[in-house]
């Protein structure tokens, strides 16, 4: 008896799992309400692919230049499933590809290019500097070794290396590619028309569902942080409507819809994003929180805890997500370690904010404020950022201040999170 | 209500502890029960697929049936499924070059821009097309034609119309229709077509391996049917050639770019057009020009070939002949390559230092080339006659009006590039690598008229 209670829990998962799959499965119920999915035949069919360059291969093994393009189409897999083991096999291609014998005796490039997106997908930044500059020093004119640098630099908040490295690749070749990476750089600087009019540009010249996707996705963001739900959801819509899988659209269109009132239907969206990728629990946890259902936000906070734990014991370097979730939701001074850590590693503005919401959750707000102002003034215009500035300086007994930057938080964007908005808008309040 | 039951069970396991979420989370994740990325950062893609300024083949043969022109075919955006519409970047300019000197420089360039006629909605977003109504509602773009030569631009056509792929349909019976209205009549005595057509492009399939082995993969289905968007003209020989004397001067190269604009980046930076694809003889590019340069070739002019480190070097010692040979088992001829130099950067011609010994193709033989440098076109001799029974092979079999005299649909270019990559016409070569009457074909049989391509592909054909 004793030991089947113990077992009851797995049973029970495995009961839950069945019931989800029910749920989720392509033709489940969860999916009515969502837009036909492509069409069944496209000549950039990515399964389709990867299984051609395998029976290449299988004919060919020595062939370099099919092992990094098998590489790249894993990693594209990655991308859109958000299914990490396809970074395996896409490593296992790659490296594949880097043993073999070239026309000029030199690393395949385009291994050496991959690799470095590979670090980048598994945020290894400063790994992905050193391949991503490496292929530079072997070809300067392969264009997508500067999109891995790019990314690379700005998660790393080597601003300046990211501008010009952006340009080199404006200069050479103008594409979605560099049109995305340079709206970008003008969101974080708080020029968001141009970005609007890079990411425009970048969604006419769009080659297949998944790139469009991306490119309505970024608008939609674009929109979102800009304070226009509705603007966003459009653009949301649009990226499910070309790629319903895309995890990242359905999440922000659940945000938007919470935002706009439709709180259900906020609700749908996150359990289908949950479903594909844990990485919008957190988020989808809060709202159920500022719903008032605290058992649901925790049950959403242990998957991520779970998750995290997946993703650290896989070796993944990035501490960044779990500091944000421990000054939120967990314990502040385990926060802080964890941001501090971060810190030595990368010193973007995301990394400053939540290094400097983390010290004042634990209680030192003169540091804090340090932290808080660095990112403030260095992220464009960032709700989350103005906000976390204006709590420090209401913890610091800065009553003008605080209330300066809560309200240029609340004029950004008035639902830029459902409990922080509230709580903005309730000091406010207290103040005036 | 199934929602809220499994909510609550949820509930319930995650009570059960650590160890459970974790097994919970592995369960939960996913139908596939994965390990999930860590997606929050920036995910933009690191290559694009970029298919609009994506040049895949050039043609320039003496028409047929009206042999004072010639005609120019630049073949854009490829791998179209059938019924679906893809329009050209309005953000671009689409250009065919024409070098009559030898200089490397263009005496005349045809540009074309295009325009979207409403707001441009990619075809895969689309729920369902218009089949219903006029034909010409099917017409998403216009274009406009200009003519540089001798320093001033001339627009030749205003709103033009481009012709929209074959939507099949209660509409497709009507479709020859709407070809027909977008062949246009130039000023002098040329013609223009511009629009979707059927891919001509065919090929061995055992040649294109060998020949590109080792070069990166294409993430796209072989061997189906699929639509270009073309450029087309036909212009009388006199317009093209060098003083207007096409008996003096029968020699040409052709070239087609296309140029994006490109943006400012925080206020400042040019936001000028750059030239993004070039495209001469087939393959040239990705066979001749090594890899890690191929993406600087496209933003090359011919004009700076000969000076510069990259063109000449490469044709002298390309690394794929080895990779080539290796793979065939043969030998390929050792370096200098004289021979390919003469084939894609001079033109053949017994005048030059070239070992072919033949003249058929070089502006040398241009009675008025001031100056005749290096550089990669495909050269076109207007004055050799139309074949009686042209042969897919060229020049190999001798065809003297085939590839690389120009190239025409019919051409088996992969073929004839692999066999001279490997030594032929100059030297014995590997002629027996492919086997000639293996079953490569053009997929849809052209027509006798310009722009002689295929009706776009269908559903049914």
């Amino acid at each position: 008896m004793n030991r089947v209670r113990r077992l009851l829990p797995l049973l029970g998962c495995v009961l839950l799992g069945c019931v989800l799959l029910t749920l989720y499965a392509p033709e489940g119920v969860l999916r009515r309400d969502e837009p036909p999915g492509p069409p069944a035949w496209s000549p950039f069919d990515l399964a389709g692919s990867i299984e051609d360059a395998q029976s290449r291969l299988r004919r060919h093994p020595d062939d370099a230049a099919v092992w990094a393009s098998l590489g790249d189409l894993y990693l594209e897999q990655a991308r859109r499933t958000a299914d990490a083991a396809y970074y395996a096999k896409a490593q296992g291609a790659f490296e594949r590809s880097l043993r073999l014998p070239t026309g000029d005796g030199e690393p395949y490039i385009d291994a050496v290019i991959g690799m470095g997106a590979l670090a980048n997908g598994r945020h290894d930044f400063a790994g992905a500097v050193r391949w991503g500059e490496r292929a530079r020093k072997a070809a300067p004119y392969r264009w997508p070794l500067y999109g891995v640098l790019t990314d690379a630099y700005l998660e790393l908040g080597q601003y300046e290396q990211a501008e010009s490295t952006l340009r080199r690749m404006l200069d050479g070749r103008p594409d979605l590619a560099s049109f995305t990476r340079a709206a970008r750089l003008e969101q974080l600087r708080g020029r968001i028309e141009p970005a609007r009019k890079l990411l425009h540009r970048a969604c006419e010249i769009a080659g297949d569902p998944g790139e469009y996707a991306f490119c309505q996705w970024q608008l939609g963001e674009l929109a979102w942080h800009d304070g226009d739900p509705r603007g966003a959801r459009t653009a949301y819509a649009q990226a499910l409507a070309a790629d319903p899988e895309h995890v990242p659209s359905r999440a922000g269109k659940a945000r938007a819809e919470a935002a706009l009132g439709r709180t259900d239907q906020a609700l749908r969206d996150y359990a289908t994003a949950v479903a594909r990728s844990p990485s919008y629990v957190v988020e989808y946890g809060e709202l159920l929180e500022h719903l008032g259902d605290r058992d649901g936000a925790k049950r959403q906070y242990a998957v991520f805890a779970a998750h995290s734990r997946l993703l650290a014991a896989s070796g993944s370097p990035d501490r960044l997500p779990m500091g944000l979730f421990e000054a939120d939701h967990g314990d502040p001074d385990a926060a802080v370690r964890h941001l501090r850590a971060e810190w030595q590693r990368r010193r973007s503005v995301e990394v400053a904010d939540a290094l400097g919401w983390a010290l004042h959750r634990a209680g030192r707000h003169a540091e804090a404020a340090a932290y808080a102002t660095r990112a403030d003034q260095a992220g464009g215009r960032n709700a989350l950022f103005a906000y976390h500035r204006g709590e420090i300086e209401h913890a610091l007994g800065h009553a003008a201040a605080a209330c300066a930057h809560l309200s240029r938080a609340l004029s950004i964007n008035p639902h830029f999170s459902p409990g922080g908005a509230a709580r903005a808008r309730a000091l406010l309040a207290a103040t005036a | 209500m199934q929602l809220t039951s499994a909510r609550s069970r949820w509930a319930w396991i995650v009570a059960g502890g650590t160890s459970v979420a974790v097994l919970t989370a592995t369960v939960l994740l996913g139908p596939a029960m994965r390990q999930g990325t860590a997606t929050s950062h920036w995910d933009a893609p690191a290559t694009t697929v970029d298919k609009q300024i994506d040049a895949t083949d050039l043609y320039a043969f003496t028409s047929p049936e009206r042999q004072d022109t010639v005609t120019i075919v630049a073949n854009y955006i490829p791998f179209q499924a059938p019924h679906k519409p893809y329009q050209f970047d309005t953000s671009a300019r689409y250009e065919v070059h024409i070098d009559n000197t030898g200089t490397g420089k263009a005496a005349i360039t045809y540009r074309w821009t295009f325009a979207d006629k409403g707001l441009p909605v990619p075809s895969f977003i689309r729920k369902r097309e218009h089949q219903a109504g006029p034909l010409d509602s099917l017409v998403e773009q216009s274009y406009t034609l200009t003519r540089l030569r001798d320093g001033k631009w001339e627009t030749l056509v205003r709103d033009g119309y481009v012709a929209p792929t074959d939507m099949g349909g209660p509409a497709g019976p009507g479709y020859p229709s709407l070809r027909r209205k977008a062949v246009r009549d130039l000023p002098g005595g040329g013609k223009v077509f511009t629009g979707t057509a059927a891919d001509p492009f065919y090929s061995d399939n055992h040649a294109v391996s060998m020949l590109r082995f080792g070069l990166p993969f294409f993430p796209v289905k072989s061997g189906v049917p699929m639509n270009v968007s073309a450029l087309a003209l036909q212009i009388p020989k006199s317009e093209l050639a060098l003083r207007g004397d096409a008996a003096a001067n029968p020699v040409i190269g052709v070239w087609t770019t296309a140029s994006r604009k490109s943006s400012s980046l925080l206020g400042s930076g040019s936001g000028d057009y750059k030239q993004v694809s070039r495209l001469g003889n087939p393959n040239f590019n990705e066979v001749i020009i090594p890899l890690k340069q191929r993406d600087r070739f496209n933003t090359l002019r011919p004009e700076g070939d000969e000076s510069g480190n990259l063109v000449v070097p490469s044709t002298l010692d390309p690394d794929q002949a080895r990779v080539v040979a290796r793979q065939a088992k043969v030998d390929a001829p050792p370096a200098p390559r004289k021979d390919l130099e003469e084939i894609y950067l001079t033109g053949l011609s017994t005048r030059g230092d070239g070992p072919i010994g033949r003249d058929l193709n070089s502006h040398l033989l241009n009675r008025d080339a001031p100056r005749v440098v290096k550089a990669e076109e495909l050269r076109l001799n207007m004055s050799t006659p139309v074949a009686t029974a042209p042969d897919k092979y060229g020049l190999l079999k001798g065809d003297l009006q085939g590839y690389p005299n120009g190239r025409r649909l019919i051409d088996d270019v992969v073929t004839i590039n692999l066999r001279m990559l490997l030594g032929e016409p100059a030297g014995k070569g590997a002629p027996g690598l492919i086997a000639e009457d293996n079953p490569a074909f053009l997929l849809k049989p052209v027509s006798g008229s310009f722009p002689y391509l295929a009706l776009p592909v269908t559903a049914a054909g």
